[in-house]
């Protein structure tokens, strides 16, 4: 099938520190071939193996054949419907998504994330961003996968030693509340990539706050008035509007 | 004629009969001069009444002020209710306008104005038409069609009988026709030069938007042909710059499409989905979006702690100050500081993004909003539209926008947020 091609990594190609660990394994569906070119050449120059697929009934055959560490996926497909496309991968396996969409799409963004995707990226996006977010999503789910994280996360000078529930900027101890370091180590967890309202709340204040997103809010600003230099422009604890926040990673 | 009778009955002589018929003649000729007199005062008059209302049309600009000054006019000279019936949408007549308000025709009038309309003859007393009819049928003749009927019901219709007055009142219908058809053709003029003026807007537009469209893209392809025609003989510095330009034009070119569909989108009704939330989420993600335009250049930001939560739809916020702090970018030095405040007052919150660039022009502060105005900086790109697209969201928010210079030099624009209620169910945190 021409649309459904392997392209072997270069082992050259990449430079240390940027490419993914081993040579990761990504699977794109995507219907838009000039996409899928410019998605081939950056990814297969950054080492990745790389699977590309034009529909969504392919793309689920490639999902299930290639066990990708990662899959991008374009939420607008001729065939079916990209949420539905995440709801079947999730069926049977927990691989990094990454959704592909259009900048207004806040709906369709926000119900991929909650459906499971892992992160996205609005179109048109630099290939820089895609590529960040690939690799904390990789990052996310190789922690997941060995069930222990790093006990300590650092992040410029902000510092989260998560043994010792202990949190602090330059080498300041932050005093933060319960709520408040629930908030933080949530978005540990998630570093680098977004995490929703309707996600945070439920992890840190339990599924009966789902739809108070002013909770969150209030307790967000506190949070970065107590973590961050000048808090309408945060360095590590970034908004994305209409959508949920964003742990600042690399 | 005079018939006279001696008392004494004796036969006239023919030297009295002389000196009657003398007296016949004088007393005719007083009644001749009488009658003259009394004609030419009525004529004066008229011309008067006709002078009076003739001078009100021709200073009233639209139809609707003329026909009612015509209609007063009529009522007053004639004593009269007056009604006046013009066609509708369909063609159909139709009572536009009663003097004094409240007059009421009867049902059969409207078919005898049907008739004068139709056959351009006046009907009703004194005329050879419906001469049954307690009210008279006028119609209203242009210079080029009948323009209504004017339906005019006499106090005393004897009055109305009296010789010259059905006449005059024939005269006033002229001029009333002739003065609606004068402002009728006029207003026809101002909507075509309306629609002219819309109709050069939109090539103007189109213009202006092709040539933005097709800018970046002209760029992109010149620069990307370079580089695949000839890349090797390109030392890095000038392959550099070439990548640059295709990575900034393309960028411009999303931002005109963004717009594009943002202006379409609030056009066809944009629904603002209100959150309560703190203003530095927005300004926070505003500025990370814009981060890389604002590199090297001083941002101060001014939002006191105790400001409230305020209503928004944050996508749609953070749209406003990515165009006002895109304006800025663009219309400022490179090294000028921006400032964005914040300012709690009553009901409302005030933001501010202030710069110190050439400030606005005389004239600007009022049309800026409009859509596809471009202001005096011809020379700066744009489509004119992120301005109308920040005064759509905003007025989707209940607030208004507007601009102005600052004291010391550059642009203000400020926009408000209301406070509607207070969020129910928000504490502060725990502390």
């Amino acid at each position: 099938m021409p649309e459904t091609m392997a392209t072997e990594a270069q082992t050259n190609s990449s430079s240390p520190g940027h490419g993914p660990s081993a040579s990761a394994t990504v699977v794109v569906i995507e219907d838009e071939p000039q996409i899928r070119r410019f998605l081939r050449a950056a990814l297969v120059s950054q080492g990745y193996r790389f699977y590309e697929a034009a529909t969504g009934r392919e793309g689920l055959a490639e999902a299930a054949t290639r066990q990708p560490d990662v899959i991008i996926l374009d939420l607008g497909l001729p065939d079916l419907d990209g949420l539905e496309i995440i709801r079947r991968v999730r069926e049977w396996t927990a691989v990094p998504i990454i959704v592909l969409s259009a900048r207004d799409q806040e709906g369709d963004k926000i119900k991929a994330l909650d459906l499971g995707a892992d992160d996205y990226v609005s179109k048109p996006f630099g290939v820089g961003e895609l590529l960040a977010r690939m690799r904390a999503a990789l990052r996310h789910a190789a922690i997941a996968s060995q069930q222990r994280s790093e006990p300590v996360f650092t992040l410029g000078a902000l510092q989260v030693d998560l043994m010792r529930r202990r949190v602090s900027v330059g080498g300041t101890e932050v005093h933060l509340t319960p709520i408040e370091y629930k908030l933080l180590t949530t978005l540990v967890r998630h570093a680098g990539n977004v995490v929703t309202h309707r996600q945070l709340l439920k992890e840190v204040w339990g599924p009966t706050y789902e739809d108070q997103a002013h909770y969150l809010r209030v307790f967000m600003l506190q949070l970065r008035r107590k973590l961050e230099a000048d808090p309408a422009r945060p360095r590590y604890l970034r908004t994305e509007p209409g959508v949920g926040y964003r742990l600042d990673a690399d | 004629m005079i018939q006279l009778s001696d008392k004494s009955g004796s036969e006239f002589t023919e030297a009295d009969e002389a000196i009657l018929v003398q007296l016949a003649q004088i007393g005719s000729v007083a009644v001749e001069k009488a009658r003259l007199y009394e004609d030419t005062e009525r004529r004066r008059q008229a011309a008067e009444q006709l002078y009076a209302m003739s001078h009100e049309l021709v200073t009233t600009p639209d139809v609707s002020s003329l026909l009612m000054a015509g209609l007063r006019h009529i009522g007053e000279v004639f004593g009269s209710r007056v009604v006046v019936l013009l066609p509708d949408a369909g063609g159909d007549l139709a009572p536009r306008l009663r003097y004094p308000a409240t007059t009421e025709m009867e049902p059969r009038d409207l078919d005898v104005s049907r008739w004068v309309y139709e056959h351009r003859q006046i009907a009703g007393p004194g005329t050879g038409a419906f001469s049954a009819s307690r009210t008279l049928h006028l119609p209203l003749v242009g210079s080029r069609e009948t323009i209504g009927v004017l339906e005019v019901a006499p106090e005393h219709v004897e009055a109305l009988l009296a010789p010259g007055q059905l006449l005059l009142l024939e005269t006033f219908a002229n001029q009333i026709a002739l003065a609606v058809e004068r402002a009728t053709l006029a207003e026809q003029a101002a909507q075509a030069h309306l629609r002219i003026e819309a109709e050069r807007l939109r090539s103007s537009l189109l213009s202006s938007i092709s040539h933005d469209l097709r800018t970046p893209l002209a760029a992109i392809t010149g620069a990307a042909s370079s580089l695949l025609w000839r890349d090797e003989d390109f030392d890095p510095e000038i392959q550099r710059e070439l990548k640059e330009t295709i990575y900034e034009e393309a960028e411009r070119l999303a931002r005109l499409v963004e717009n594009l569909l943002d202006m379409t989108r609030l056009e066809s009704g944009i629904q603002a989905r209100k959150e309560w939330q703190p203003l530095e989420e927005v300004v926070g993600a505003a500025l990370a979006r814009l981060e890389r335009r604002l590199r090297g250049r001083p941002v101060t930001t001014n939002l006191p702690h105790d400001l409230p939560l305020v209503p928004i739809d944050d996508v749609l916020i953070e749209q406003v100050l990515i165009n006002l702090l895109d304006n800025a970018i663009k219309y400022t030095a490179p090294d000028t500081p921006l400032e964005i405040s914040a300012i709690p007052g009553d009901g409302a919150v005030t933001v501010e993004v202030a710069d110190r660039g050439p400030g606005l022009e005389p004239g600007d502060q009022q049309r800026l909003f409009e859509k596809f105005y471009r202001g005096s900086a011809q020379h700066i790109r744009g489509a004119g539209l992120g301005l109308a697209i920040c005064r759509g969201i905003i007025q989707a928010h209940g607030g208004t926008i507007s601009a102005e210079n600052r004291p010391r030099g550059g642009a203000v624009f400020r926009f408000t947020l209301p406070l509607e209620s207070i969020p129910t169910g928000v504490e502060t945190p725990d502390a």
